[in-house]
């Protein structure tokens, strides 16, 4: 915004007035990085060690949030939980879904993550059997309007379906404001 | 490679250092980790045989759907059965070669099998379907009745059928 910069040249003033009373000796302000702008304090002029500072912090940030929890997880779940060994499945039981895998990490998503796959698969074929309903409809609709066209033997080209029931309750209000308000 | 006494310095040497590095972590897995650990089982799963497409009414998506679902497995369950027969043949090589007259009926298995394979899978493109699959049987099986088996070439007057 170069409106705004334009402002700075109304409030510049000389500050380095005041600095030139405290100065000491004849030599610039710069030696040694120090400039002298108050009795105790300097500030010393670094190069940036910005890199490094955002580099111990992501370097702590990926370590304690994940290397370590998760590896603290994995030796768990490897050491004292371990590898689930294969079976024949007992008679007249049915197994849960997440019994069908080895790992339990793996058991563990598909028990509590992921979704069961034979009810994602009974819904997937209610779903497409309510399409093929839908389909259905279509194509008789398609075919009746077809022939409709063709003959010009049916009135429904001319019939809107609507129902009654909602200018019958608006009539009835309408009725009910006359005879409190008048006409 | 079985529990024959270690003949040479060097093969008891390497066995030596191996088991130095292998001896913690051995008896960490024998002592620590074992006696924790709950036994869970986990199972193949089976699935149940759903009507096949040649059982279907022509407008039942239910069953064209389930009857597909169960072609793609039957698919791979197949494909993975000709891998099997393929990587037989092909260690019998590698194990018996220069005398490879040994592995001549597993040859012949997996020649017959992956042309059975591709009779019933073979050319139906990247959306093959359980309806090509099951076309393209019906296709073979017309041309079989009036050329003759598919092998002996098209008759020049074809049995009308």
């Amino acid at each position: 915004m170069v409106a705004w910069s334009c402002l700075k040249t109304l409030f510049r003033t000389n500050n380095l007035q005041k600095y030139v009373v405290a100065q000491r000796g004849p030599q610039s302000p710069d030696i040694l990085g120090h400039r002298f702008m108050s009795e105790h304090r300097t500030m010393t002029i670094t190069p940036s060690r910005w890199q490094w500072h955002k580099f111990k912090d992501l370097l702590h940030y990926y370590l304690m949030v994940g290397l370590i929890p998760v590896g603290l997880i994995v030796f768990y779940a490897n050491v004292f939980i371990g590898p689930a060994q294969l079976a024949e499945i007992p008679e007249g039981y049915v197994p849960k879904h997440w019994e069908y895998h080895q790992h339990p990490i793996t058991r563990f998503f598909a028990r509590y993550v992921t979704r069961n796959p034979q009810q994602e698969y009974e819904k997937f074929l209610h779903f497409v059997y309510e399409e093929q309903e839908k389909k259905q409809l279509r194509i008789l609709e398609k075919e009746i309007k077809r022939k409709m066209a063709e003959r010009h033997d049916y009135q429904a080209y001319y019939y809107r379906p609507v129902t009654g029931k909602y200018s019958r309750v608006a009539k009835e209000s309408a009725d009910k404001i006359e005879e409190l308000t008048g006409n | 490679m079985g529990d024959n006494p270690l003949r040479s310095p060097i093969d008891r040497f390497t066995n030596a250092f191996v088991s130095f590095i292998e001896a913690p972590v051995i008896w960490f897995r024998e002592k620590v980790v074992e006696p924790n650990r709950p036994t869970t089982y986990w199972y193949h799963q089976k699935f149940r045989r759903v009507p096949t497409i040649d059982e279907c009414y022509t407008d039942d998506i239910v069953c064209y759907t389930e009857a597909n679902l169960q072609y793609k497995r039957d698919r791979m369950v197949e494909s993975e059965i000709v891998n099997i027969l393929r990587q037989r043949y092909e260690d019998c090589i590698l194990y018996e070669s220069p005398n490879i007259e040994k592995c001549r009926p597993l040859h012949e298995q997996y020649l017959k099998e992956s042309e059975n394979w591709f009779i019933k899978y073979g050319d139906l493109g990247a959306y093959g379907d359980v309806k090509a699959a099951f076309m393209k049987q019906k296709h073979r099986m017309v041309w079989e009745r009036r050329h003759g088996p598919v092998g002996t070439g098209m008759r020049e007057n074809a049995a009308q059928g």
